[in-house]
């Protein structure tokens, strides 16, 4: 009777005991289990897992292959090599946002062309909050902003292109500051003669929104409903050369103060317009690309983490909400030698114990005593009897 | 729409008002009545032991002044529950209209979250209320704290509808928040019974300095303490699940499930300090008034993440639309 309504019984002579509501202690297992089970998940993506953060501007000449040098900042685990990067290809080849009238983005979304030899070639969409799942990697867009290009025709009058990214400032009408720099400006054709004084390199403003007057220094807007590029040029010797690491995104100030790089006018650019310099060089501002920041990340663990909270959860539930108790039952056969006002019948005592607060116990105690005797008046007994032990029970418990 | 919400909200807390004075006025009365039948506690308080309390006294000597008095202070408390069935109402539909204007779930910035959270609190109150009672006596505890947080809501992070910023446009935007929304309420609703415990279990061991004199008329220390576990473990799992959401989620949009950006931190905290609280209710050893000290500090560690990191801090949770 007590096996049918799932309890575990043990039979000791004239005694049974039965105990219900493993799942208490299961759960608890299970859930302190599954949280070692979340940190080695945690272990294994922190040792064999990748990431890798970059710019990619759009263009077929600007695409990247999954190479640790093509990252501005990469990290490997210690059980990472370089080698053990999977190969693929990605270029940018539309970027399209959405923003309201204050400047609030409403929407992102880019398009790549995926190509490379662990994965098949194919043209992909992804967003902010749908990365782009590859085989063995996932790739994530950060940011986006905009990659002047800028053309300069120098004295002999050959031409160069720059279109690096402007970094944005992080204002809502994405102002964004950046350099292009043209090092391999006014080399002589002829003698293939460098002429480290002569270099040139042009900082500036990138407004999308230019306000209708000066001061041209803060966009209104993030589309380019008025872009206007504030430049100011630079001639002379960039400090490219003496092999110290620079950022590519800033002129370097030190030749600035040494006078080996001297500032030769501003001038604010429309799209298209061009500007002639003192020396007849001319600069051009010819429009411009859209470039977006991206995470290239592999984490090996996380399946194994997405698992265990699963299961930590199914385990947290149980253990919370499961409910041991225990139930003893003695059959005292009645002594004939005493006489028995019935003969040849027997008393059992009955027990019953919750070992965690469970305030339904009495009743659930009571059905039960019921069921096995079967019997009406054992049913009205059986309730004082449980009301008692219940709270026999209860003070136990709380020892 | 956006301003028939503000004028709900407005309306909601004139509403909860009411109910606080209501509650309030029962108190009141409740002290004339005791001074007249010079007898302990009232009646309808005395159920709420759940048969470990000792036996209730003797009836109150019936006296008609004390009858009446006893019959106006029923009634206050009657109009509090009234009240504060009325400001949930006003407060729900505030939420919807807001929801309607903005064509979305009212979850977008701070305003709107506190609103939905101290939603949550009062309809969970609303419910064991009604299961339970005698536990009336705490809805002016309730109705304080709701009066408190909504007005704040109104006067300090009131922002206008915005639509969703694209990172938060994601159907995990609704998975995440509203679990977190629903946890978030219930812990904050299991303070009240928590800080009734600590203060009715003082009173009951004969303390009678100030916060004690406070529970004279509270409902008995251990249905409190029950109560106080009942939300807690209720919350605990939903609160769990809604941190594992957010970590699939911040996985699919900052590329990593756990970044230990300010927020994660903080729910992080919370998450140990509750679960220090449940291993020290299930612990004999360890005092019930011990362990519900630790889920106060669990509330504190709850209003540090909705109030302080989003003032306070900068991370990627920074949606509360404060300047």
């Amino acid at each position: 009777m007590l096996r049918k309504r799932r309890w575990r019984v043990e039979v000791r002579g004239d005694e049974v005991s039965a105990e219900k509501g493993y799942l208490k202690e299961t759960g608890n297992l299970l859930f302190h289990t599954s949280l070692i089970a979340v940190l080695i998940g945690v272990a294994l993506g922190s040792w064999y897992g990748w990431s890798g953060n970059r710019l990619l501007v759009a263009g077929a000449d600007n695409a990247f292959c999954n190479t640790r040098q093509q990252y501005a900042e990469a990290k490997l685990g210690p059980r990472v090599d370089s080698a053990d990067l999977p190969r693929f290809c990605l270029r940018l080849d539309d970027f399209r946002a959405r923003f309201l009238d204050s400047g609030q983005p409403e929407f992102f979304n880019a398009t790549v062309t995926v190509d490379g030899p662990d994965e098949p070639t194919r043209s992909a969409d992804f967003s902010v909050n749908s990365p782009l799942r590859l085989a063995d990697a996932s790739v994530y867009l950060l940011g986006h902003g905009y990659a002047p290009v800028i053309r300069y025709t120098d004295r002999f009058g050959n031409s160069q292109i720059s279109d690096e990214p402007f970094l944005t400032t992080g204002d809502m009408g994405l102002t964004s500051e950046g350099l292009a720099a043209f090092p391999d400006a006014n080399v002589d054709p002829a003698t293939g003669q460098r002429a480290p004084d002569q270099q040139m390199a042009f900082t500036g403003i990138y407004l999308p929104t230019a306000p209708q007057q000066a001061p041209f220094v803060r966009s209104e807007y993030p589309t380019e409903r008025n872009p206007a590029l504030n430049l100011v040029a630079y001639r002379g010797n960039l400090g490219l050369d003496a092999g110290i690491p620079g950022s590519v995104y800033q002129l370097d100030q030190r030749q600035v103060r040494t006078g080996k790089v001297k500032e030769v006018g501003t001038k604010l650019l429309r799209k298209g317009e061009s500007w002639t310099l003192d020396d007849g060089t001319k600069i051009e501002f010819l429009g411009t690309e859209r470039y977006v920041t991206l995470s290239v990340r592999h984490d090996p663990g996380s399946t194994m983490l997405l698992v265990s909270c699963g299961v930590l959860l199914v385990g947290l539930m149980g253990s919370l909400f499961g409910k041991r108790r225990r139930v003893w039952f003695r059959v005292n056969p009645t002594d004939p030698t005493h006489g028995s006002p019935t003969s040849g019948s027997s008393l059992m005592e009955v027990g019953g114990l919750p070992r965690t607060d469970y305030p339904g116990f009495a009743d659930e105690f009571a059905r039960l005593v019921a069921a096995v005797s079967g019997d009406e008046r054992a049913t009205q007994r059986a309730d004082a009897d449980a009301d008692s032990s219940d709270r026999a029970g209860v003070r136990e418990g709380a020892e | 729409m956006s301003a028939l919400s503000d004028n709900l909200v407005s309306f909601a807390i004139l509403a909860y008002l009411v109910a606080m004075i209501g509650h309030a006025v029962e108190y009141a009365l409740g002290n004339a009545r005791t001074r007249v039948a010079a007898a302990a506690p009232v009646r309808e308080l005395v159920g709420a032991g759940a048969g470990a309390l000792p036996p209730p006294p003797a009836p109150v000597p019936s006296q008609p002044a004390a009858d009446r008095s006893a019959g106006r202070a029923r009634l206050a408390g009657l109009v509090g529950v009234g009240a504060t069935a009325v400001a949930a109402l006003l407060h729900l539909a505030a939420l919807v209209t807001r929801g309607l204007a903005a064509d979305r779930m009212p979850w977008g910035n701070m305003y709107e979250f506190v609103l939905t959270v101290t939603f949550i609190g009062v309809t969970a109150w609303l419910v064991v209320l009604w299961k339970r009672p005698s536990l009336r006596k705490l809805g002016l505890f309730l109705t304080l704290v709701m009066v408190l947080l909504v007005a704040t809501a109104e006067l300090v992070l009131y922002v206008p509808i915005v639509p969703l910023v694209p990172a938060l446009n994601s159907y995990w935007f609704v998975v995440h928040v509203s679990t977190i929304v629903f946890a978030s309420g219930i812990f904050l609703l299991g303070v009240v019974p928590a800080v009734g415990f600590l203060m009715r279990n003082g009173y009951e061991q004969g303390k009678r300095s100030f916060p004690y004199t406070l529970a004279k008329r509270l409902p008995g220390a251990v249905g409190l303490e029950r109560l106080t576990f009942a939300l807690h473990a209720f919350a605990f799992p939903i609160f769990t699940f809604a941190v594992i959401a957010g970590a699939i989620w911040a996985e699919a949009a900052w590329g990593r499930p756990w970044g230990w950006d300010p927020k994660e931190t903080w729910a992080f905290i919370s998450w140990v300090v509750y679960a220090g609280y449940l291993h020290a209710r299930a612990t004999p050893s360890v005092k019930r008034n011990v362990a519900t000290w630790i889920a106060v500090l669990g509330f504190l560690t709850m209003l540090m993440n909705l109030f302080g990191v989003n003032i306070f801090f900068t991370g990627l949770h920074s949606y509360g639309g404060l300047d």
